[in-house]
């Protein structure tokens, strides 16, 4: 291929900016870079780039949320009515456990027992501290009633369910659930504890199986924690009697909302009895 | 953010281009202020560009196209002025760092360049003054490189008929 005239070619080249010009304009864009370099221009929401920082950014900020949601929660699991994080622990831990674990109704009772017994032992680290004042205490108690009512529901619902014979065991437990909670609760008032007594022995009469679980409870209430395991002894040769009619878990269930009752009662004596000695002594004044 | 690879990026591009984009618009504008003016804003909107993180295949190509646009940009903003009135007009003294020997010789070959058609002028500076090859060619002028070549050889003959 032919080529254009040398000179001429060269002659247009030779157009060009002066040195000093090309410094100048040089300097004016190093200028502009920095200055412009800093505020960056708003970038395009299509631009991929884009994109791709913005999904960083909200993954990230799952991850955060995910993980220090997780430490709360965590945290949460060893808490305390009256803690910071007990009503995390309640309303957001337990449930989503049960969600997790239950399956049937049967694993529902058992949750629900759990639970129970969890409140239990909750009452009772409680119980070892200084700072369980009486409206700690009261809403404690609460918490448990409603947790026994809940947890004697389910076992109803569990024992329907498997069509197993309701068996007396059952009926003595729920029973004793419906009436010694309210009590040990009501006990904070201003019935003395002869009158509450008396209270559970009409009960008994009208519910004879409650009968001998009452007494245990009336023992209790009445005995010095020294008789403790006395009392607990009886109670498990009572529910004894009833296991040979009604499946192996559901008894298992019920034995543990048993002992947890019992508990329950031994857990709120000493409270109680210095309410009640309170109340005695302003009477003798 | 500053991003310090970028400004090097662009100041080697400046280093090696700023002439010939000046040039380019130079040919188009026959201003030298407004070409210096144009070749400046190349490179403006060439660091807006960068900062944008968008990918520049080829630099060249890249600043050619921007020159170009605000070569259009300015053609319509001069739109009372007629176009032919500014090419009678004829050329500005080149200036730079030339003799005004060289000047003469330089003006009379701008007005042999300004014979050919506006196409032709840009196939003729492109390939043959700035030594960019018809597929770069092909790439600022949106073209196929099999007819930039075809075109490039029509100019030249074209070129070549002035010259006789």
């Amino acid at each position: 291929m032919e080529l254009p005239p040398k000179k001429f070619i060269e002659q247009l080249r030779s157009i060009a900016l002066s040195h000093t010009e090309r410094s100048t304009l040089r300097s004016a864009l190093i200028a502009h870079m920095s200055e412009h370099g800093a505020r960056q221009a708003a970038p395009s929401p299509w631009s991929s780039f884009y994109f791709a920082k913005r999904i960083q950014v909200v993954s990230l900020s799952l991850v955060i949320v995910i993980s220090y949601g997780s430490s709360v929660t965590f945290a949460a699991e060893g808490s305390l009515p009256g803690d910071m994080l007990y009503p995390v622990k309640t309303y957001v831990n337990e449930p989503i456990v049960r969600v997790v674990t239950v399956t049937s109704p049967a694993s529902e009772a058992a949750f629900e027992t759990k639970l129970l017994e969890k409140r239990l032992e909750e009452a009772e680290t409680l119980d070892a501290e200084e700072s369980f004042n009486p409206e700690l205490k009261l809403s404690v108690r609460e918490g448990i009633h409603e947790q026994s009512i809940k947890a004697k529901e389910k076992i109803n619902d569990a024992e329907n369910s498997s069509g197993a014979n309701v068996s007396s065991t059952t009926i003595s437990i729920t029973g004793e659930i419906s009436t010694s909670s309210p009590e040990s609760i009501s006990e904070k008032g201003d019935q003395s504890h002869d009158n509450l007594g008396s209270d559970k022995k009409n009960l008994d009469n009208e519910h004879p199986v409650l009968r001998a679980t009452e007494s245990v409870t009336d023992a209790v209430n009445i005995s010095s924690p020294e008789n403790t395991s006395g009392s607990s002894g009886s109670s498990n040769v009572n529910s004894g009697s009833s296991k040979s009619d009604s499946e192996s878990s559901l008894k298992d269930i019920q034995q543990k909302h048993k002992d947890i009752l019992e508990k329950l009662d031994l857990t709120f004596e000493e409270g109680d009895n210095d309410d009640n000695e309170t109340e005695e002594r302003r009477r003798g004044e | 953010m500053k991003d310090e690879s970028l400004e090097i990026k662009l100041l080697a591009a400046y280093d090696a281009h700023a002439d010939a984009i000046f040039r380019h618009c130079y040919f188009k504008t026959s201003q030298r202020e407004i070409a210096e003016d144009m070749m400046q804003d190349v490179f403006l909107k060439a660091w807006s560009y960068m900062q944008l993180k968008r990918p520049i295949l080829n630099m060249r190509a890249f600043l050619y196209r921007l020159a170009d646009n605000l070569v259009i940009d300015w053609y319509r903003k001069h739109k009372s002025q007629s176009l032919d009135a500014l090419m009678d007009d004829g050329f500005e003294l080149v200036e730079g760092d030339t003799s005004i020997e060289e000047q003469t010789e330089i003006s009379l070959a701008l007005a042999k360049l300004k014979e050919l058609s506006e196409d032709e002028q840009k196939l003729i500076t492109l390939r043959f003054v700035e030594g960019l090859s018809p597929s770069e060619i092909g790439e600022i002028l949106d073209e196929n490189e099999n007819t930039i070549s075809v075109r490039i050889h029509r100019a030249l003959k074209r070129l070549r008929i002035l010259f006789k």
